[in-house]
């Protein structure tokens, strides 16, 4: 009986749902000459014309009839649409996973039609959400906190713009997953595709392929990236493609090639057989089709938004130029080269767990990027749902709270803000009286058992830090302002990289002292976080205003009474 | 700076709070010739006579003048007096430890003097406050729990006795401390006597040890037991003696033979495996004798603190009593406490709220004035599943708490009290049909069971619209009623799994933390589990528990009842 159960519930998770399409039109198409996949776009039973269709390696359009033809090799195993402005794919009941590809069933040489069904909208003015890291892998009540700490924050978020009727969709930034633990923790990528349905999750949902996403069971060989890539294919359909929403230009991409290398270090787990090591780059088949899609894009004035799980750009040392390119070398100008005719180019990033805005203008050694902004997210899952579970906020990796971006877009004007899933938007920062701070650290047995083993790390305690005040932008860019004032009189703000005592609080010691791992190398490195002011009023009791302005002169204000406790939930 | 800054830290932690008596009596006294210990006992100047005093070795009593001498060997490095009844020995300032022993501090041949101050007080009737197993050790958020949730409700129930006037004292079991941790968390035996001033703990405490009390960092060797001891005595001086509170003798032993073999688990500063035996050595025993022989009414009460439980029902429910001890010194006990009418033995150790009554174990008549209250932990699980926002639960998933005695001449009551919950409540409903669908479709509870396929999968749960009851403190004596529209069902006992246990701390303490051991893979099934069919699955249930002292404790359960980790 209990068997019984077990299978049952097995054969349910085996039963992901699949967003690809399945629509038959009653539009007359007939395969060309070579053609091996060909079919029909339309809207209710208007034919398309002029609408972008890819095997992944050809790009071809609809004729004035919807119809498209592609001498395929297929490859890749399924065609899909590049979505015009102006429609939506479909969505099946619950799912919310556009239907913007077919998965192809005859062998290569045999031509298969597949048609696919848009819905009209008015989409020039929308609203993305960017997420990213959600990682769900069935422990540290990750999919209770996702479902009832996440999404109803979200939905309260996006509500405002669903009733002025602004179309939102989301863009996520890959690692909705976690491969080391998909067979342990019975849990795979179409699992979360079943999730997102479960949990109603509230706009439609672009994916991207993230390291974790890959199927760790793929012994290394020269196919193990495509190999790997099969059951997220399964379940969100091609690893690389775009669409269009109102004038801007979406691409998806799976920026990291996956190696799976057997090295001794690899961790164990169920079904593992390899390091789960990758790299960062794009394939040659990527690229390719990357060129033949922008050339579909006309209006070389049209905001690209690009997709990828890791980032591509960021300053060498998290704060200034230089930036550099995280693509191999040889890749760099191939990429930046095929982006040179358009004016806006925004990288959509996650992996890190940080927010990261990099600017390419920033770097006036490298003018080829200039066009380029790289927004690196801050991940839903935080910290991989450990802070949530141990009790305390939820904190991403180095210390800002968990959350999303949203991107405002109207025709081709893009904004954006920061949404950390415990504040509202017009949180963007914290403010440490480093006296409650170095109170705590002087008290708390636990710190200071931390520290005896990690002794690296900063030690609040000191005399050093008293007096202070550290304000911590959670998204901090190089075109953002901060002003401090005391009693009406300017303080002088300095920026210098600082740890974040409630990271350490939330996650460093659970994740140490509590699951005994005193000896991680993680840990014993200083861990200091990019986005930190520095101020020194002239008394410990004075109430300081706060106020912080961002590239779009939005500007958040914060009166900081003194003394402020310091503690692990403290806001 | 940083180093000068710890050593500072390191300085005040080594500071330890001493509870040792330094008080020193204007009485006179002298040493006679062989006597190696001497001085007096006394209550605001006025000489006590025939208090006992002891090195662990002998005992003797003060004369009329107050005084006591001792030809000691000083093999335990202390005296100490067993404090008469209607007295309470001092504490020093925020210090919750009675001064009722002190160091020595000349070598053996040499004569020394030691006096002790008492404070009259009538404590015919009081109470006693049982804990077990505290567990600091400076992780999973320990020492805020204690402080911060365990303190100030221990305060409010203290309050309730003080205010009528009732002393109130505290009897704790040991494994206040954990060894393994010790070095690398900073925090030993020594730490939590500090901890206890620093914490405002509300009542005198009076200590026995734990096998974690032991120094792990002492290597094996024929006397590891004793030398283990080292830093326990320092802090809370004997690790045997006794007292009298009003009418009761209570005596503290410590039943763990540490032994530390070579080998086990690798932490800082620790040598060994940490392992030992439960026995109780020779010069205990001889020294209880003693201590026995002093209380000729036969009719007085004992009652023992030792960590480790030592009558122990054979199956967990009922029935046959088996002794955890060594062979000799099971039954070497058992001879000493046969006289009296009445034996009571505290103890903590397994996390688990147990009561033995040895009297229905009728092949053992002798052991049938004995009764054992195995107490559950006031840490919980070493404070894992509060680290883990769920409530704090025992080891087999009864709630965290202690045991409050109430002593009234010789009538001697108990009720347990849940740190998180009212003294009222002493019991938790489970509508089965809710626990099987959160089993059936949380993510967790499947992995979880996937790997351990031999714990209970309340998704095939046996019957519909069934309710378990679990009793946190049952004894033989309680009685539970359950009925459905005034109609009473049949009510099971059964030995079922814990799900709040499973939910709150088995799939933390393995999914969480990423280790599979095998050793979860064996059902923890807990043996106060009460089990009734009802009717239809929304109808309202009515619980009655009545304890063994006729106090009915209720709740009325509307259904249909969800299940989840922190549901009450």
């Amino acid at each position: 009986m209990k068997r019984l159960t077990t299978l049952i519930l097995a054969l349910a998770v085996a039963m992901t749902a699949v967003a690809q399409s399945t629509f038959t039109s009653t539009l007359k198409a007939k395969a060309a000459k070579g053609a091996t996949i060909y079919g029909t776009v339309e809207c209710d039973g208007t034919p398309l014309a002029g609408v972008v269709v890819s095997d992944g390696y050809q790009v071809v359009k609809t004729d004035k009839n919807g119809v498209y033809n592609i001498p395929s090799e297929k490859r890749n195993g399924y065609v899909f649409i590049s979505i015009p402005s102006g429609y939506e794919a479909l969505t099946a009941g619950t799912d919310v996973v556009p239907q913007l590809w077919a998965t192809l069933t005859a062998d290569s040489s045999t031509a298969e039609r597949h048609d696919f069904n848009l819905r009209k909208v008015d989409n020039d003015r929308h609203v993305i959400v960017a997420v990213a890291d959600i990682h769900l892998s069935n422990k540290l009540n990750d999919i209770h906190t996702f479902s009832t700490s996440f999404l109803p924050s979200l939905k309260a978020e996006i509500e405002q713009y669903r009733q002025q009727g602004i179309p939102v969709y989301t863009l996520c930034m890959g690692d909705s997953s976690f491969d080391t633990y998909w067979y342990d923790y019975l849990y795979d990528i179409r699992d979360f595709r079943r999730t997102l349905e479960d949990v109603e999750y509230p706009t439609q949902f672009f994916n991207t392929m993230g390291n974790h996403d890959n199927d760790g069971a793929t012994p290394c060989d020269e196919n193990t990236d495509w190999n790997a890539s099969a059951k997220y294919r399964q379940a969100f359909g091609p690893t690389y493609y775009s669409f269009n929403i109102g004038k801007v230009h979406y691409i998806m991409l799976d920026d990291q090639i996956y190696l799976n290398e057997p090295l001794p270090t690899a961790k164990k787990g169920k079904g593992l057989v390899g390091a789960r090591n990758h790299i960062t780059a794009l394939t040659r088949a990527q690229l390719d089709w990357l060129k033949k899609d922008l050339a579909t894009v006309e209006d070389k004035n049209t905001p690209i938004v690009i997709g990828v799980h890791s980032p591509i750009f960021r300053y060498r040392d998290y704060m200034y130029a230089p930036v550099d390119c995280r693509l191999p070398a040889e890749q760099r100008d191939e990429f930046v080269g095929l982006f040179k005719e358009f004016a806006t180019v925004h990288i959509l990033s996650g992996h890190t767990h940080r927010n990261r805005c990099c600017y390419g203008r920033d770097d006036a050694a490298q003018p080829d990027i200039a066009n380029f902004t790289e927004h690196t997210v801050a991940a839903v899952s935080g910290t991989r749902w450990h802070t949530s579970a141990f009790g305390g906020p939820q904190i991403a990796v180095t210390g800002e709270p968990a959350g999303c971006k949203i991107f405002n877009v109207s025709d081709s004007d893009i904004k954006w803000y920061f949404k950390a899933t415990e504040f509202s938007a017009d949180d963007q920062f914290r403010c440490f009286d480093m006296n409650g701070v170095s109170d705590y650290y002087r008290t708390n047995n636990e710190v200071r058992v931390f520290l005896d083993h990690f002794p690296k790390r900063t030690d609040y305690a000191k005399e050093k830090f008293r007096g202070k005040v550290m304000i911590h932008v959670w998204d901090w860019a190089n075109d953002w302002k901060i002003e401090v004032t005391e009693n009406g009189t300017p303080l002088e703000v300095t920026r210098e990289k600082a740890e974040n005592p409630q990271y350490v609080l939330s996650y460093e010691i659970p994740k140490r002292l509590w699951f005994f791992d005193l000896n991680s190398a993680s840990s014993k490195k200083k861990i200091r976080h990019p986005h930190m002011f520095h101020v020194t009023p002239s008394s410990p009791t004075s109430t300081l205003e706060v106020t912080v302005t961002d590239c779009f002169g939005n500007k958040y204000h914060q009166s900081m009474e003194r003394p402020k406790p310091f503690s692990l939930h403290m806001k | 700076m940083k180093k000068t800054l710890t050593l500072i830290l390191l300085l005040i932690a080594a500071v330890t709070v001493s509870a040792q008596s330094n008080f020193t009596s204007t009485l006179k006294a002298k040493a006679k010739k062989g006597v190696t210990i001497y001085g007096t006992v006394e209550c605001d100047g006025r000489p006590l006579a025939g208090v006992a005093v002891s090195d662990g070795y002998q005992i003797v009593q003060t004369n009329k003048k107050g005084q006591y001498a001792l030809a000691s060997q000083k093999q335990n490095g202390y005296v100490f007096i067993t404090i008469p009844s209607g007295y309470e020995a001092v504490t020093e300032g925020a210090d919750v430890v009675p001064q009722f022993w002190a160091t020595l501090t000349a070598d053996a041949t040499t004569a020394e003097r030691h006096d002790f101050t008492l404070k009259a007080v009538d404590n015919d009737h009081h109470a006693i406050v049982a804990v077990a197993d505290i567990h600091i050790s400076n992780h999973h958020n320990d020492l805020s729990c204690f402080r911060d949730i365990f303190i100030p409700q221990l305060k409010a129930e203290v309050e309730q006795y003080r205010k009528a006037g009732i002393p109130v004292y505290t009897l704790c079991l040991g494994d206040s401390s954990h060894e393994i941790y010790w070095y690398d968390y900073n925090q030993d035996i020594r730490s939590f006597c500090r901890t206890l001033a620093d914490v405002g703990y509300p009542t005198p405490l009076f200590n026995t040890m734990g096998n974690h009390d032991n120094d792990g960092g002492v290597p094996h060797s024929p006397t590891v037991d004793f030398d283990a001891t080292a830093k326990y005595r320092e802090a809370f001086g004997p690790r045997y003696y006794s007292f009298n509170i009003g009418k009761i003798h209570y005596v503290v032993l410590d039943n763990i033979h540490y032994i530390n073999k070579p080998g086990g688990k690798k932490a800082k500063g620790i040598v060994g495996s940490r392992n030992y035996s439960y026995d109780i050595t020779p010069e205990q025993l001889a020294w209880l004798e003693k201590d026995l022989a002093l209380v000729t009414d036969k009719s007085t009460p004992i009652v023992i603190g030792v960590h480790s439980p030592i009558y122990r029902y054979k199956n967990g429910m009922s029935g046959k009593v088996n002794i955890n001890l060594e062979e000799q010194s099971g039954k070497a006990l058992t001879e000493l406490l046969r006289p009296f009418s009445t034996v009571h033995v505290l103890s903590g150790h397994t996390h688990r709220n147990r009561i033995t009554i040895c009297s229905g174990d009728k092949s053992q008549p002798e052991l049938a004035n004995i009764v054992d209250h195995n107490i559950v932990a006031v840490s919980g699980s070493l404070w894992y599943s509060s680290a883990f926002g769920g409530p704090m639960l025992g080891s087999l998933g009864e709630p965290a708490g202690y045991k409050i005695f109430t002593m009234d001449d010789k009538d001697i009551k108990w009720r347990f009290k849940a740190t998180q919950y009212s003294a009222d409540e002493q019991f938790t409903c489970f509508d089965m049909n809710a626990v099987r669908d959160y089993f059936r479709t949380n993510g967790e509870v499947r992995v979880f069971l996937d790997h351990f396929p031999k714990r209970t999968d309340f998704a095939e749960w046996e019957s519909e619209n069934s309710i378990m009851v679990n009793i946190w403190d049952w004894c033989d004596g309680w009685k539970i009623e359950i009925s459905e529209n005034g109609t009473p069902l049949e009510v099971t006992r059964r030995k079922v799994e814990h799900p709040q246990m499973i939910v709150g701390l088995d799939i933390p303490n393995t999914l969480w933390r990423i280790k599979f051991d095998q050793k979860n893979n064996k059902r923890k099934a807990h043996p106060h589990m009460f089990h009734a069919v009802a009717s239809a699955p929304d109808t309202t249930i009515e619980v009655t528990v009545t304890d063994c002292f006729g106090k009915q404790y209720k709740q009325t359960m509307v259904r249909p009842k969800p299940f989840s980790l922190n549901m009450r």
